[in-house]
């Protein structure tokens, strides 16, 4: 259905997941600027969330804004498709990273 | 602000992220500012909101491009949505910038090759559009004539070639006129020669100009302070004079008391000085006649009472016709005013419009350059038309893959009017600016006569005629190759992988360059018309050296006028009477006794200049803008008075003919012995024969043959012929040979210019001759300082403007030609590069291929010569039927052009033939 998933996609997943009901394309971006320590712009986020929204890992409602410009904010959650996409990325990184504690230090 | 700046961003967003997606993202992003704005301040924001939906737009248009799908999605119903359908879009615009940033050539060489015509005719336009189609300010100007005597006598003489049909009238005439009832009012004018002005600086001489008290108002000229001259200043003296704007400002310094400021003038037509109160100042920007511009009016009474006494006519009329008469029947009902009251000899008359004479007239030689300019247009937007052809073939299998993906033969066909356009608009702008530089050259190396000149300039007409130049140069030759561009079948355009199809008959650019070729010859015929008139005038014998010869003239009426020279108003007016007398008596005595060792000092002074090889004094001398020269009635000895020529004189020195290097053909030059006598310009005249020295013509036109020995007669005075020169022209390198007689001006009373022979450079000595003769007489009024070349350049100034002007549009057309023909060789080359490969791997040797280019390329050159030579020999007659003086159409007139175009020609034929030779067959032939 789709292919392996690429390293932002699933840092974009993520933080979807832990905001929940607040993950608005802005919020994805805050919070990943702010755990992953790295400057990411904008566009970057919202076309990743689209194209996992149209992989079928993300979908996504509008609540109404009628007090801001565009009238509208979508708010992003996983489907199951997206839970199972993100579980295995990490199971991945896990297995991957057994065996190398001595090297690469213990998964926080 | 703010509003403006979200205006913008949202209209980005809502074009490249898609309409499902874009009210969150907007939201979001507004939600952010609005906390960012509060934070850091509304200017931070903005700067942040840029960049922030930058991101956003390069995101989602990297996607799009990801997915090559989208373009037929596009043209589809989702697309229509997310583009709307406007005539220019912005990235039609973006894309065509892109692919000129990766074809820099192309896009400099047209928008040069625009710009180089659209700026030439831009310019001349200007030129056109000031002097020719803007009104006279007159009021009513289309009942104003300038009214001018004929002499039909004249009409033979060469001298008269020029000016027999716009004579001046006499006072009398005038006087008849204004009863006449054809007209409502009369006004006269005059142009007077340079006057002294003693004004609050030191001596300066300035242009004058007697007007009629009803000129001004009638030419519609206001005065800023003070009053016009009155009726009554017509015809008796006057004390008044009226300063000119520029004359105010520059003499007084815009001073706003003015009015009845003296201002103390000395004429040397009427020989007085006395003080004058100006009562007026005229409003900026008076040219009536264009060339001079006067800086002083002055009532034409000034000079009435003496005028009046000779029969001769010295004014220009002016004249306002009655309501509803027109000029023909105006001017047959003076006719016989005029014929009546000039006696002298047989005399019409004729009425021109003002505006022609004034105002249209000086601008007809102006069509020429512009059609000069237009010719020069037209060959570079063929050039650019071929340039957009040979583009258009690199670009088709580019359009052919749009195509495929579902680009609409109309989406194309606006992507390259969008490219067109822009094309248009830079070479445009390129145009204003070339045409910017080239107004500034123009003004400044335009000859005289041309009108209105300084107030030419670039403004919102010359701006808008080269945007429409260059929209319509744009949409006639950029629509050609921009439809055959856009109907190339996308199929056939693949099938060939993308590899040029190869069209055998590239006729449009085939027509191109044959009509580039046609109208560079027509230009360079032009080139050669012009220059060969030049070259022909300036090989004329002028009968002296003009090399080496520098020429200095003094003021003449300087002397009477030094009872107020060297002072300024302040000084002068504090003499005391004691002084004044003291003065005057210095002054008699110099001009009665010292005046020739004044002289002589003069001279020596000069002559001891390094550098100066020998000095001589005359009257006046050849060139100079002043003719000075008078006229006497001679005759031989024991004829009776009435057989009397009228004869040029001219008061030489001994050195004089040296000095000039006129040849002396018999007899021998004046000596100092001759001294003995007197000048026939000495106030106390001696009885006895003088000598004369006599030009050639003069010789044969009394004498016949030698006229050494033999004796002629001016009055009662005797002249023994000593000496035969040369002729020398005067004025003009192309005037006839014009009898003139030298008499000895021993007592260098009448001489005010000396020349000076140099051993080279003439130009470098004129400064210090200038310093010496200060240092030697302050007084000394200064008025020409020039070398004889200056002098002659000056009076060829129009030829030389023609030729110079005829000869850039000529090399700028066989340049643009050439480049043309350059153009087709090479794309033919790489049309053929399978068929010369294949010629060469069957023993084709490199000549055979050149042969094979140059036979190519020939038809096409030959075609354009064909179709040239008879267009260039049409255009000639019709130069000749425009401008006078023109020698007749010789046949290396168009020869020339022929063989100039030729040879342009081989040489733009011989890189691609050189490159058509190298082609190696193994390498092409697998490719």
């Amino acid at each position: 259905m789709h292919g392996p998933l690429g390293e932002f996609e699933v840092v974009v997943l993520m933080a979807v997941l832990r905001l929940a009901d607040e993950a608005n394309g802005s919020a994805v971006r805050q919070d990943i600027e702010h755990r992953a320590k790295r400057k990411v712009s904008r566009g970057s986020v919202y076309v990743t969330l689209d194209r996992l929204e149209e992989k079928g890992l993300l979908s996504s409602r509008l609540i109404d804004a009628p007090r801001v410009r565009g009238g509208s904010k979508r708010i992003f959650r996983l489907t199951p498709a997206g839970l199972k996409g993100a579980r295995h990325a990490v199971a991945m990184f896990v297995r991957m990273h057994d065996g190398l504690e001595p090297v690469l230090g213990k998964l926080s | 602000m703010t509003g403006w700046l979200w205006r913008r961003v949202e209209s980005r967003l809502r074009r490249d992220v898609p309409s499902d997606r874009v009210g969150p993202v907007l939201a979001e992003l507004a939600e952010d500012y609005a906390e960012r704005r509060s934070k850091t301040g509304a200017f931070r924001a903005g700067l942040w909101l840029l960049t922030e939906s930058r991101s956003l737009v390069v995101e989602y248009r990297r996607r799009d491009r990801r997915q090559p799908l989208a373009l037929v999605v596009e043209s589809g119903g989702d697309g229509a949505s997310r583009r709307p359908r406007i005539p220019i879009d912005a990235a039609d615009l973006r894309s065509a910038l892109r692919r000129w940033r990766r074809r820099p050539g192309f896009a400099a060489t047209a928008i040069l090759t625009l710009a180089l015509g659209i700026g030439t005719t831009t310019a001349l336009f200007s030129v056109i559009d000031a002097v020719v189609f803007r009104l006279p300010p007159w009021p009513e100007s289309d009942r104003l004539v300038a009214i001018h005597a004929v002499f039909p006598e004249r009409r033979q003489l060469p001298a008269s070639a020029a000016t027999w049909n716009r004579g001046a009238l006499s006072y009398q005439a005038w006087d008849l006129l204004r009863a006449a009832p054809a007209f409502q009012d009369v006004g006269a004018w005059r142009s007077n020669p340079l006057d002294t002005t003693l004004g609050e600086d030191r001596v300066q001489m300035v242009e004058t100009m007697d007007v009629s008290s009803n000129l001004l108002p009638m030419l519609g000229v206001r005065l800023v302070h003070g009053r016009y001259f009155t009726d009554a200043e017509d015809n008796q003296n006057s004390d008044s004079v009226i300063l000119t704007y520029e004359a105010w400002q520059r003499r007084y310094g815009g001073r706003s008391d003015v009015i009845g400021q003296p201002a103390i003038l000395g004429s040397a037509s009427s020989g007085d000085h006395g003080a004058r109160v100006i009562v007026g100042v005229l409003e900026p920007g008076f040219a009536f006649t264009g060339d001079p511009v006067p800086e002083v009016l002055l009532p034409i009474g000034i000079s009435a009472q003496a005028s009046r006494r000779t029969s001769g006519g010295s004014l220009r009329l002016v004249g306002r016709l009655q309501p509803g008469l027109s000029v023909d029947a105006a001017s047959t009902a003076i006719q016989a005013v005029v014929s009546g009251v000039e006696r002298r000899e047989p005399t019409t008359s004729r009425l021109v419009a003002l505006a022609e004479e004034h105002w249209r007239r000086p601008a007809r030689p102006l069509w020429l350059l512009f059609g000069g300019a237009a010719l020069l247009l037209l060959i570079a937007c063929t050039n650019v038309a071929g340039l957009l052809l040979g583009e258009g073939r690199a670009r088709r299998p580019e359009i052919a893959i749009r195509a495929a993906l579902g680009g609409s033969q109309g989406r194309v066909m606006r992507q390259l009017v969008v490219e067109h356009a822009l094309l248009a608009i830079l070479s445009a702008v390129g145009g204003l600016l070339l045409a910017h530089w080239m107004i500034q050259a123009f003004i400044a190396t335009a000859p005289a006569g041309i009108p209105r000149l300084a107030s030419l300039g670039i403004d919102t007409r010359v701006a808008a005629f080269a945007l429409v130049l260059g929209a319509l140069t744009m949409l006639v030759f950029g629509i050609g190759p921009a439809l055959a561009l856009a109907r190339t079948p996308a199929a056939e355009a693949l099938a060939q992988g993308g590899r040029d199809p190869v069209s055998r008959r590239p006729l449009g650019l085939r027509a191109a360059v044959a009509t580039q070729v046609a109208l560079a010859i027509v230009l360079l015929a032009g080139a050669a018309l012009f220059g060969e008139t030049l070259l022909r005038l300036t090989a004329q014998p002028l009968g002296f050296r003009p090399d080496g010869l520098a020429i200095v003239s003094f003021e003449e009426t300087w002397l009477p006028g030094l009872t107020r020279a060297g002072l300024t108003a302040e000084e002068y007016r504090a003499l005391t009477p004691a002084q004044h007398a003291e003065r005057q008596q210095r002054l008699d005595q110099l001009w009665s006794t010292g005046w020739r060792l004044h002289m002589a000092g003069a001279m020596d002074r000069v002559s001891a200049l390094p550098g100066v090889v020998a000095v001589g004094g005359g009257r006046s001398a050849p060139f100079l803008p002043r003719d000075r020269r008078s006229t006497t009635a001679l005759r031989p000895a024991g004829r009776p008075a009435s057989e009397a020529e009228n004869v040029r004189t001219q008061s030489v020195t001994e050195g004089y003919f040296d000095a000039m290097g006129v040849r002396l053909l018999r007899g021998r030059n004046f000596s100092e012995a001759d001294g003995t006598t007197r000048s026939p310009f000495s106030p106390n005249r001696s009885t006895g024969s003088r000598p004369i020295v006599i030009s050639r013509e003069l010789e044969r036109r009394v004498f016949g043959d030698n006229a050494v020995g033999r004796q002629l007669m001016a009055g009662t005075s005797t002249y023994d012929v000593v000496g035969v020169v040369e002729d020398v022209r005067w004025r003009q390198h192309a005037e006839p040979d014009t009898a003139t007689c030298y008499f000895f001006a021993d007592l260098y009373r009448s001489v005010s210019t000396l020349v000076i022979r140099t051993s080279g450079d003439a130009a470098g000595i004129l400064p210090a001759v200038r310093d010496r003769l200060r240092i030697y007489d302050p007084n000394l009024v200064i008025t020409t300082t020039e070398t004889m070349d200056h002098l002659l350049a000056r009076s060829t100034s129009e030829e030389r403007f023609r030729a110079a002007l005829s000869v850039i549009f000529g090399a700028g057309a066989l340049v643009l030609s050439a480049t043309g023909l350059y153009g087709l060789c090479v794309r033919r080359v790489a049309d053929r590069r399978r068929e010369i490969a294949v010629r060469v791997a069957l023993g084709a040797r490199p000549d055979n291929v050149r042969a094979l280019v140059f036979r190519d390329a020939w038809r096409t050159v030959a075609v354009g010569v064909l179709a040239g030579v008879p267009s260039a020999i049409a255009a000639v007659q019709v130069t000749r039927s425009l401008v006078g003086g023109l020698p007749s159409l010789s046949s290396y007139t168009i020869a020339l052009p022929a063989l100039v175009l030729g040879a342009a020609a081989l040489v733009a034929m011989l890189l691609p033939a050189q490159r058509a030779a190298a082609i190696d067959p193994l390498v092409v032939l697998k490719e």
